[in-house]
């Protein structure tokens, strides 16, 4: 999965993140630029793992075209990738530095869970879905062939 | 005793103390409660003992705003509209009693406190009692589940009681029948509601039937009970003495109708695992001879927060859907790509949801609302050009909504999807959009309130605190008209509430 993710040349995966953070298109996406440090093994250098969670990834693509198409300075999968990551870490730092993607599920459970909580949602053809889950659905169609 | 009005000489009249004009749970309640007393009561149905189609036809009148079947949803006889009933019940919450600085016209001459007393005799004689509303933990321990409690802070849990349901003339006939001092007089339509004094007092009641007959009854009190659409206009009718219709001197009778507006379609939720869905948010769940099911409303800290109106959501199970399922319905391959695309969030592994069915993907959730719309003077009942076969002016209706309604339904529903994300048990699809367009299907819940509506200041309501006509001495209103808000619960528990407690003050009027 992570060959179709450009996988950063930058130094440290915070480098990396706050790069992106920081640029115009993620200022407003992201809202913080405080990452935690967390170990450079584990799954935050790609993002296939988001991808390995769904079994029907034609139905996620459904969706995350649909939200692509209603976001479409989003279309990036690093981007959106990193806005993932960020989300994790900033719930629970330390959630990607294990290579199980189960582990790093449930963090992702819980951020979307708390995003419905705290009302950061958005419409995505008629369904209300949580900021973090419409982008993950946004990266597995973007990963799909054509893409 | 029963009476058929049509078995009577010409010209008969009755003389008694307490003349109830309708016979449905309001007028059926209050009559019961003064049964075997000193007091001579006289219960007035328009109707028969059992569905006349012609009798029924006296409903008939002109929709002019939202469309509304007027004759469809009350019923003209013994029994009134308890004879087609939901059984839906619940109090209605502290805050719609509260005057509210963004509802305009809210606020009852008094608060939840003076209605408590009578909710749990309500409760019995609606055979629900007693009523365990906001008891979660009764119900998780009648049902064996978890309940789990709502995060957002959006909404809140409560416990919508279903009656059997009662229809209250076949349930209460007997008794009535049965006290020496009641007399049921059927058949018997009110067409006049006779003053004295330019209105101040009533004098007796005009009745006829549609053989021709005319009769009256004479009472020291009497009560119009017939229902938030037929209260206004029996008083309208009324219009010998004071023009304008009695009780009506400052324009209000038949003004503020309310419905609670019922959305159909406007959105689905789609549960993978049955198990993370308490049986109680889909179904009626039944202990100690009570049935129940949970309905999320919103929370007082929310309504407050927002600025919003109350309402009433309950989901029921419409289907389930399995991997093969193909369906003409053009929602389904949506509600199924959402089950399979959403499934980590909200299934547990990677195994099938049901063991026992293993293709099962999840099922679908039909969802109810009832909505409180503001009390708004142009949304009203006024008589109509056409006439009935008695020759009196039929109803017309206008009922309508505002962008304050609508904004505040679409929130809900929003509220609603969160809440069911938050939990991890579902997604939802909302049908209605926040574009300013109130969806084309509108319906009401058969819930008429608000046209006689309770206000200590004559200038702002019909009735007062005690459900008597602003300047009429000795007639009073029982029912949901004189409801001054709706709130979002349905109406008949309160309905019956308010006659116990109207009962209790003609008590000691009559002594």
């Amino acid at each position: 999965m992570s060959e179709l993710v450009p996988v950063p040349a930058l130094a440290t995966r915070r480098e990396f993140l706050l790069t992106l953070m920081c640029g115009p298109l993620l200022a407003g996406l992201l809202g913080a630029c405080s990452v935690p440090r967390r170990s450079a093994a584990g799954l935050a250098q790609e993002s296939g793992w988001l991808t390995q969670l769904f079994r029907d990834r034609d139905a996620v693509a459904r969706f995350g075209n649909a939200y692509l198409q209603a976001h479409p300075a989003e279309r990036r999968a690093d981007a959106l990738s990193a806005a993932i990551h960020e989300a994790l870490l900033r719930r629970q730092p330390g959630a990607l530095d294990a290579a199980d993607p189960a582990t790093a599920f449930r963090t992702l459970d819980a951020v979307v869970r708390d995003e419905y909580r705290r009302g950061r949602v958005t419409s995505v053809d008629g369904w209300l879905l949580s900021q973090t889950e419409a982008r993950v659905y946004a990266v597995v169609a973007l990963q799909q062939p054509g893409g | 005793m029963y009476t058929d009005a049509i078995d009577l000489p010409d010209h008969s009249r009755f003389d008694v103390d307490l003349a109830i004009i309708g016979s449905g749970p309001a007028g059926i309640t209050l009559a019961r409660a003064f049964a075997n007393r000193s007091t001579q009561v006289c219960l007035i149905e328009a109707g028969g003992l059992a569905y006349d189609a012609r009798v029924q036809s006296l409903y008939e009148g002109e929709s002019a705003g939202i469309p509304y079947p007027i004759a469809g949803n009350r019923m003209r006889l013994f029994g009134g509209s308890s004879n087609h009933w939901g059984g839906f019940c619940r109090p209605l919450d502290p805050i719609d009693f509260e005057k509210r600085d963004w509802v305009p016209f809210s606020g009852w001459p008094f608060g939840i406190e003076e209605l408590m007393p009578y909710y749990e005799p309500a409760s019995v004689l609606v055979e629900i009692a007693p009523g365990r509303f906001n008891d979660k933990t009764y119900w998780e321990h009648a049902t064996g589940e978890t309940i789990p409690d709502p995060v957002t802070g959006r909404m809140q849990l409560r416990y919508t009681h279903f009656s059997p349901p009662t229809r209250f003339g076949q349930r209460y006939g007997d008794d009535l029948k049965r006290a020496a001092n009641v007399r049921v007089l059927y058949n018997a339509n009110v067409t006049n509601i006779a003053s004295l004094q330019e209105g101040r007092a009533v004098q007796q009641l005009d009745i006829r039937t549609l053989t021709g007959l005319s009769h009256s009854v004479r009472a020291r009190i009497y009560v119009l009970a017939t229902g938030g659409l037929e209260n206004a206009r029996t008083l309208l009718l009324s219009n010998k003495s004071v023009p304008a219709g009695l009780g009506n001197q400052h324009d209000l009778v038949g003004r503020f109708f309310m419905e609670h507006p019922h959305l159909s379609g406007f959105g689905e939720i789609v549960v993978a695992d049955l198990r993370r869905r308490p049986r109680a948010f889909t179904r009626r769940v039944e202990a100690d001879g009570r049935a129940a099911t949970a309905a999320f409303n919103p929370s007082e800290a929310f309504l407050r927060e927002r600025r919003l109106l109350n309402a009433t959501f309950l989901a029921g199970e419409a289907g389930p859907y399995y991997g093969y399922t193909r369906s003409d319905w053009a929602k389904a391959p949506l509600h199924m790509d959402m089950l399979r695309a959403a499934r980590p969030f909200l299934a547990d592994g990677s195994g099938p949801v049901d063991s026992a069915r293993p293709d099962l993907l999840g099922e679908w959730l039909g969802l109810g609302c009832a909505c409180e719309q503001v009390p708004n003077p142009d949304s009203r009942v006024t008589l109509a050009g056409e006439r009935d076969l008695l020759g009196l002016p039929k109803i017309r209706l206008d009922w309508r909504l505002t962008e304050q309604d609508r904004r505040s339904v679409v929130e809900h529903m929003r509220s609603l999807a969160m809440e069911y994300g938050a939990l991890g048990i579902g997604r939802m699809l909302l049908g209605v959009e926040d574009d300013g367009q109130w969806p084309a299907e509108v319906t009401g819940g058969a819930h008429h309130m608000g046209t006689t509506r309770m206000h200590d200041d004559p200038k702002q309501g019909v009735v007062d605190r005690n459900c008597r006509v602003h300047g009429v001495d000795n007639l009073y209103v029982a029912g949901s008209s004189v409801f001054t808000t709706g709130g979002a619960a349905n109406p008949t528990l309160t309905v019956v509430a308010l006659a116990l407690r109207l009962a209790d003050h003609l008590k000691t009027r009559l002594g």
